[in-house]
Parts: structure tokens; sequence; C-alpha cells
């Protein structure tokens, strides 16, 4: 230390300069190592360094900080970058390890997708104050059909309609709608229910039916429900599921359990209309079956396909996938919005 | 079906659209036209009837609808009919012998025909919707039918034996020779349109070979009836025929309807095949009754549809589908016409007040649900056992219900007999599942093949049964299933979390079960009572599944679980002082489990021990044969304080004496 007494400033840059120095001089691992304890090490200048800003007067505290910090995070990454140069020593000294080594993935669980989409519609449908409710898949002729306004001849009663049992008088049930006579039969009302679950039909199997999909089925029953009621309710679950912009349009159809009785059609912003399930009013003549008063009471039910949502949504083309089981596909729908 | 938009066209008073507004009325007054082809100056309809609308079949019924939307009038095909001759019932006679089963049959004989091809326009409107020309009589009566929604029926007169047609029941042994050259047995409970001799059609369905018009034929019966659409339709289904005529009788005809349509008929015949239809046609049975009357209130399709409909519009819709409405004090007395055998009730009316009305006539009303609903207990736990599941990292897969009866053998949790369907759609698969097993080693061969194996995968869905005794109906149990590759106890482990998050205390008890491998299978015993099975899929099964390794299965009884699921725990605070660990080698015998092992530990009560685990299960030279080696760590911590070393000592000193006095084992430090 020559000539005038140096500054903190003039140290902090010589003692930074030295360190670069070693750093770039450094020629193979080992000499590396060295400069790494002179620099980096214990009494080292990056601790000189520290040093001098604890002793630095306290006005100049925050300046010589600033070079204090800069000059240390350069000689860091010098030293880093020299030894990435120099190449196969870590920072701890051990071992090389390759690092494009292909990762080893842990492949987390999934759901179904008709499981997380069931989810999904329950969930909104909870938040409309419906209550998810249950009943058996084999079912007895009454809850299947004479309940729900299905007489004894009804084509909907035929055999190569319906996946009946031999030797017992029940069947498969073909459609949720079961659910809501139990539901009348036992519950008090008035009442807002959804009856999810499994449904069973004899057609062929292609691309677009199964013997075998998924129902989500609602039903209220209170003093004074109108059609109106139904196209609000209609809306506010199909808003909910797929969006604000949603638009809901109902079309007169037939079905035996419920009059008036309407088909569902949806329409995305931007798209066709879609059909997305069937609705109507609660049939007098099922709750005069299950000793409720029509007179008194007013009802409307709604019935969606599980499946044909999941296509349209996730865009398979093909019902099938669902219960082929492909390890693949289920992945791939897994974690996808609902 | 099909319909001819021309066709429709010429039956409305004023019709002024096109195609595509004809489309959008009736599709939204409830008649659905899937499709709409051109076809040469034409346009097809593909209808879709819904099967409570039997008087849409035809061509004046979807006029109709159309008319009643429009408010337009109806221009109804004229039967310009001019009768000659003796009458009908000198040419033939007519009786019923099953009027339950055939409440009308009107007969009537036209004579001097000249059979051979029919007119242009009118084969060309048959083929437009797809109706098989075939000659000038038969395609009137055909003509007729797509037009008035009648079926008809002409017999060869010169062939109908002993100057009789009757409808009766079949007899036992009798056969018929059909049109479309099939012989058919006939069973006591159909109904035959027979003469002196025998069948010659089957009623309502088809004709018989026998007496159809043919090229020579100049003198026909023409059979117009009203029959028991339940007779038709089983009639049909025993024999696997269908056709246009038993489609119509099966949703119920028009039965007032059926002479009008014989004589629009007729006169058609007359135009065209140069006939003359003889005077007083049987008519056995008659119209029928009138439509009994319906009472109406006058505001009930309001109060349904949730939105203003007046009175009077109520009326006007129901008159434009030619319903007459009167007033009786506060209530619209309504009369259906015939071919509405649909309209039954006060909501029957509603309905068709409704579905007439304008787009958007029904609002959007929202009201607030009055309270939040309760969760359902059986959907939570199998929502918690999917979850815990997938994060486990297992994968949940959906299999159908139907098993071949082999397959249906499998059961660990319900015993009655299998449950069968009568109509199964894969062959050989007609029985339900007993248990999730045979489609979990479908799903996990199949992944095998396309290179995705190696997962853990589960199934939540029912299993079925018939009642073990007495009269009790069919079972049906909520069960989990989780097939997975590797070790036993790897899904064990599995097993474990998830009834530990159930807060299910269970322990697994050694059984056997078929489909299981011997000696590597148990039973979850919980409170005394059997909740699920675990074990090696023994190696045949595996085998016929086409599995080159047998994988672990278990099965859990999900209603019987959620009925023991315990209540929320509250929080136990863990310790905060350091755990200390000790590791034991202990080499016993082979036959020595280590619930042995572990029960002798536990016994033992040692002061702040608080897990054993086993970490490595060895077995070679250097333990010796016949034995092993279970390396066990145990844990001890306190929530007092600091343990010390010589506390810890003490207690695996006395887990060594006690396992090598009482177990014989050689346990050395680790």
């Amino acid at each position: 230390m020559t000539g005038g007494r140096e500054g903190p400033a003039e140290e902090v840059a010589r003692l930074a300069s030295e360190a670069l120095t070693l750093i770039a001089n450094a020629a193979d691992e080992a000499a590396l190592r060295r400069v790494r304890q002179e620099v980096a090490g214990k009494s080292g200048l990056v601790s000189r360094l520290m040093a001098l800003l604890a002793a630095a007067p306290r006005a100049e505290k925050p300046s010589i900080g600033q070079a204090v910090n800069r000059a240390k995070s350069e000689i860091l990454a010098a030293l880093e970058a020299r030894e990435a140069a120099i190449g196969g020593t870590s920072a701890s000294g051990g071992p090389s390890e390759d690092v494009t080594l292909p990762g080893r993935r842990l492949e987390p669980g999934c759901l179904h997708p008709l499981t997380v989409l069931e989810e999904r519609v329950v969930s909104v449908l909870s938040a409309l104050g419906f209550e998810a409710t249950e009943g058996p898949e084999v079912e007895d002729e009454f809850h299947n059909f004479i309940a729900l306004n299905i007489p004894p001849d009804h084509p909907a009663r035929d055999e190569a309609d319906n996946f009946y049992l031999e030797g017992v008088p029940h069947l498969l049930r073909s459609q949720t709608s079961t659910v809501q006579v139990r539901a009348l039969e036992t519950r008090t009302l008035p009442l807002r229910i959804i009856a999810p679950g499994r449904v069973f039909r004899p057609d062929e199997v292609d691309a677009t039916h199964h013997f075998l999909f998924h129902q989500v089925e609602g039903l209220a029953v209170d003093a004074d429900l109108s059609m109106a009621d139904l196209k609000g309710t209609l809306l506010a679950f199909f808003r909910g599921l797929l969006g604000e912009e949603v638009q809901v349009r109902l079309r007169p159809s037939f079905f035996p359990f419920t009059e008036p009785s309407a088909e569902v059609d949806v329409r995305l912003e931007g798209r066709g209309w879609v059909e997305a399930g069937g609705c109507g009013m609660v049939d007098p003549a099922v709750f005069t079956a299950v000793g409720v008063d029509p007179e008194r009471w007013s009802g409307f039910a709604f019935g969606l396909g599980l499946e044909r949502l999941a296509m349209r949504h996730y865009g398979v083309a093909d019902i099938r996938w669902f219960f082929e089981n492909d390890l693949r596909f289920l992945r791939r729908l897994d974690g996808q919005r609902v | 079906v099909l319909v001819s938009y021309r066709w429709v066209c010429e039956l409305l008073d004023g019709w002024s659209g096109d195609p595509e507004e004809m489309r959008r009325d009736l599709t939204f007054s409830g008649t659905e036209i899937e499709r709409a082809e051109p076809r040469e100056g034409d346009v097809v309809f593909e209808a879709n009837v819904t099967s409570n609308r039997a008087d849409e079949l035809c061509h004046l019924g979807i006029a109709r609808e159309v008319a009643a939307v429009r408010g337009l009038a109806l221009r109804a095909p004229a039967a310009a009919l001019s009768e000659s001759g003796p009458p009908s019932r000198a040419a033939i006679s007519a009786r019923v012998e099953a009027p339950d089963l055939a409440p009308r049959l009107t007969v009537r004989v036209i004579e001097g025909l000249r059979v051979g091809p029919s007119p242009e326009w009118l084969r060309s409107r048959l083929e437009a919707i797809g109706v098989r020309t075939v000659n000038n009589v038969v395609d009137v009566t055909n003509y007729v039918m797509w037009e008035l929604g009648q079926p008809l029926h002409a017999f060869d007169l010169a062939r109908v034996r002993g100057g009789l047609l009757q409808a009766r029941r079949a007899c036992a042994g009798e056969s018929l020779r059909l049109l479309n050259g099939q012989t058919i047995r006939l069973d006591p409970e159909d109904l035959v349109i027979a003469d002196a001799e025998g069948p010659l059609g089957l009623a309502g369905i088809m004709g018989g070979a026998e007496s159809e018009v043919m090229a020579s034929t100049t003198a026909v019966a023409l059979e117009s009836a009203h029959f028991q659409p339940a007779t038709i339709r089983r009639s049909a289904r025993r024999h696997q025929l269908r056709s246009d005529a038993s489609h119509r009788f099966e949703r119920r005809t028009d039965r007032a309807g059926a002479l009008a349509a014989s004589a629009r008929a007729a006169s058609l015949l007359q135009e065209l095949c140069g006939g003359r239809a003889r005077p007083e046609p049987h008519d056995l049975g008659g119209p029928g009754p009138e439509p009994e009357p319906i009472c109406l209130r006058p505001d009930r399709p309001a109060r349904v549809a949730g939105s203003a409909i007046a009175a009077a519009e109520v009326r006007r819709r129901l008159e434009s589908l030619g319903l007459s409405v009167s007033f009786e004090g506060d209530l619209f007395l309504v009369r259906p016409p015939t071919y509405r055998s649909d309209l039954v009730r006060e909501i029957d009316l509603v309905e068709e007040v409704i579905r007439l009305g304008p787009p958007g006539e029904i609002p959007e009303r929202h009201r607030l649900p009055a309270r939040a609903p309760a969760p359902h207990p059986g959907r939570a736990l199998r929502r918690d056992v999917r979850d815990r599941l997938a994060r486990m990292g297992c994968v949940e897969v959906m299999t159908v219900d139907f098993v071949s009866p082999a397959a249906a053998e499998f059961a660990f949790l319900l015993f009655g007999p299998p449950l069968l369907v009568r109509n199964p759609v894969r062959a050989g698969e007609p029985a339900l599942r007993r248990s999730l097993l045979p489609g979990l080693l479908q799903v996990n061969r199949q992944n095998a093949d396309r290179g995705t194996a190696g997962v853990a995968i589960f199934e939540v869905g029912r299993l079925h049964a018939g009642a073990t005794a007495g009269d009790a109906g069919p079972v049906e149990v909520g069960a989990l299933g989780l097939l997975r590759d590797g070790e036993l106890r790897d899904l064990r482990g599995i097993v474990d979390g998830l009834l530990a998050a159930l807060g299910v205390d269970a322990e697994l008890a050694p059984a056997s079960w078929p489909g299981l491998a011997r000696g590597a299978a148990g039973r979850f015993l919980a409170g005394g009572r059997s909740v699920g099975v675990l074990g090696r899929v023994d190696a045949e099964t595996a085998r016929l599944a086409g599995l080159r390794t047998a994988p672990a299965y278990a099965e859990l009884d999900l209603d019987r679980l959620g009925a023991m699921r315990g209540p929320v725990q509250s929080f136990a605070e863990p310790s905060r002082f350091p755990a200390m660990q000790r590791d034991l080698a202990v080499v016993v015998s082979e036959d020595t489990p280590f619930a042995t092992l572990a029960s002798r530990i536990a016994a033992l009560r040692l002061p702040d021990f608080t897990g054993l685990d086993l970490f490595d299960l060895y077995r070679g030279p250097q333990v010796g044969e016949g034995r092993k080696s279970l390396n066990i760590r145990l844990t001890f911590q306190s929530s007092a304080g600091t343990l010390t070393s010589a506390a810890v000592d003490a207690a695996v000193s006395a887990v060594i004496r006690d396992l090598e006095d009482r177990l014989g084992a050689l346990v050395r430090k680790g």
C-alpha cells in the first residue's frame, strides 16, 4: 500500500480485481478449488470485503454497501462461470452428475373424466339448492315404469328395449327417473333433488351409443312451480356449468313422466344449438302413483346424459373411449378444465 | 317417418312459406324435423314423431300441425265415390270372432279392376318417401295410409275361400306364408284375418302370399280395421315382424276414420284402376264411442307455463288443432277429435296450448334455493376414497356391469346367486358382476398390451346378486376394487392409508378365496365385521385373463365402511421433541408371521414407544435355511421431553430379550 491512504471505495475495487484475476488465472480443477478457498473461504477476499463494510464510517455505509454487494456478486458469478468452464467440478467438489439424464417422472393418479364431470354437475346443481341422492341400479317395474306413467303394454317396456333379469321381476333401470319416485315416496315436500347414476338400455354399441351410460336427473317439487321456474333453473345451471354467455331454449317433446315435456337445447357463443337433455313438468299421474296430490303440489324434472356432455366438452368423438379405460386416454383428460 | 313437403302443402289451404319455415314450425311445436333433403322438386323431411302422436304418422297429420301453428285451414282429400252394383255383403260375408282384439272391421268390395303399374305421379310420391311401389292396387292402399294414417289391405276376392273374411285368434298349429315369402307358425294369441278355410294374413302386420293382389286380380275385398294396439305389438314382436301398418296399429289408429279411409281408397281405385265400388260395405264394431269431453280451467295453461296466456288465446290455440271448445260455467269443455286419442286429461290440453305458444312465451324465473342441501354420506365417502387413491397415484377406471357366468363366480362381498339379464348385448356376458375383479383384470390386460401397464387402477362401482334367502329382492353393494402389479405390501400400504384416512380401524386376517392365491389372501375385519379382502390373484385366474404375472387385488365394501366411518378427530398435537430410532435384525423361522412379532412388541407396552416399521426382509445363506430376517425399526418419542439414550436402550433390550425368549429369535442390533 504505497502512496496516500487508500479509501474504502478504492479498497473494494482493488480486492475485487484481485479476486477476479485469481479466478481467471486458475488453470485446472485443483487450482480452481484452491482459488475458491482463497476467494470465498472463511477468511477469503469476500469476507474481507464484508469486513470493510462493517468498518466503514456510518455516513459512507450506503455507498460502500452497494459497491460491496456488486463486487461480491460479480466475484461469485465469475467463480461459478470458471468452474463451469473448467467443467466436471460441482461446487461441493463431489463427482459430476449427468444432468441430461431423463427425469424420473412421478405420475400422479387421476379420476375418470365422467367422475370429474359428474362432480362438477352435482356441485353446480347443489349451489342451486339440489340435494344429491341415489337409488338402486337394479329396479322393480313399479319404480322403473308404473309410477312413471308407463303402464303395462307400453312400448317403452318392450323386452328388446330393456335389460330384464332372469327369474326375478326386476330390470336394470333404464333411466334415473326411478330415483325421483323413491324420493317422492320417502321425503317430505317441498324438495329439490338430483340423482346421478348409471342407466342401461340394450342399444347397439357404436360411436354415439352404448348400452350403459350415466345420467343426472333433477327434480323440484313445490307448491307453485311452473315452466318458468324450470327454464330459469336450466339457464342458471348451464351458465354455471358452461359460462355466462350460454343460451337455453326449450323445444316441445314427449316423455311419459312429464307433461308438458321439452328437449333442452343450449348454445355457446358463436356455435350452433345442441341438444343437451330432456325436461318437463312432473306428470300428475306420477304424483298420484306415489300418493302426492297433484292439485296441491307441482314439480319439474330434467335429465341429461353425462357421456354426451363429456364428448362435447373434451372433444371425444367416440363414446366407447369412456369405457375402454386406456390409461393414456384417462391421463390425457385428467386436469382439463371442466 | 319420411314426409314429402309438397304433399303436405297440397293438404294445406294457403301455405305461402318455404320448406325451412315449415321445418321450423314443426320442430318448435313438438314434431322435430331431423333432416330435410331436396329431391326432384320436393323436399323430404325426416320427422321424429313422438310415440304418443300416432295421428302424425301421415301427411294429413303433419298438415294439421302446420295448420294449427299458422292458423290455416286444411284441404282434406275428397272421396268422390260413386258406388254401383249389388251391396258388398252379397259378394262376401264378414265376421269378427275376437271383438276385444279387433274392435272394428270394415270390408268393401271393388270389382272390375285392371291391375297394372301406377301412374307416374303416384309412384314418384311413394318413392320419394321410401315406399316400394308394387302395382296400382297395392300402391293405392299404401298411398291412403301415408295420406290419412289408416293401414288398408286388399285381398284378391277370387282367392278368398268360402265367401267369408273373419278376424279371429289363430288356432294352435296354424301357419301362414307371408307376403315377404316367410312362413310363420301362428300363436293362439295372434289375431288373423282368415277366410272360411284358414288364415290369409297376420292382422295389422302383414298380409299372406295366398291372397295377394296379382296381375290377374279383378276384384278385391278391401279391409280397413281398427285393432287393439297391444295385440299388434305383441304379435309383431313374437314374429320379429315390423311393417308400416304395424307401426301405426301399435300406436293406435283412428277407429272412427277407418271407413272414410276405405272410401278414399275405393275412389282412387275407381279413378286409377278402373274399379267399381259396391255399396254398403261391412262395418262390424262401428266407429266406437265419441271421445269424452275434457274439463279445462282456463287459467291452467298460464299457471303451468308461468306466463300470461289469456282464456281467449287458450281457446284459439285449442280450436286451431280441431278441438271443439265450449264454456261450462267457469270451465272450458273441450272435445278432442277422434284421431287425438292421446288427449284425455286436463294436463294433455295444457300441453297443447303451451307447445303452440310463440318462442319466448315462457319467461325464466329465478328463485333462490330455500336451503343449502345436505351432503349425501355415501357420495361424500366415495369422493374421499377416489381423491385419496388418486393422490396415492392410482388411476380410476369404469368398467361395465356385464360379465361372463364364469367371471360372475368371483365374489368377495356378497354371495347371493349371480343375476342374469335375458337379452345380453355381448354374447356370453349375460351376468351382472359380483366383484370388480374381472373388469379390472381385463383393463390391466388391455393396458399391458398397449404398453401402459404397471399402474395401480381402481374402480368404484356397484355389485349385484340375487337374494341369499327368502323372497327378498336383489342385493346391491357399493364397492371399491383396487388392482396393482407388484408386491402385495405396496397394495396393502395403499389400503391401509385409505382405511386410516376414513378413520376405520381394520385388521387383516388370513382367509382363502376363489380367485386369490392360497396362503396369500386375507379378510379385513373391523368391529368384528368383514369389510373387504386383499390378496394375490391366483396364477390360473391371471393366466385366463391373459396376464403374465399375477397382480395384487383388494376389494372393499364401501357401504359398510361408510357406516363405520369415524367421526372427525380433534387434533392431537404431535411431539415437538426429537424422535429416537433403533434398528434390529430379527431372525425367526419362516413360519413366524410379522404380526406375531408385532403383537409381542406391542404387549410389552414400552414407555414412549411410537412405531414399528419393517424396512427390509432378507432370506439367504447368512440367516440359514427355513429362516428369515425381519429388519425392523423401532421409534421412540416423548411429548414431555427429549429421551435419553439410556432409556431407549433399556426398552430395546427388553424387546431383544422378549423376542429371543418367546420367539426363539436371533436378534442383532443394526
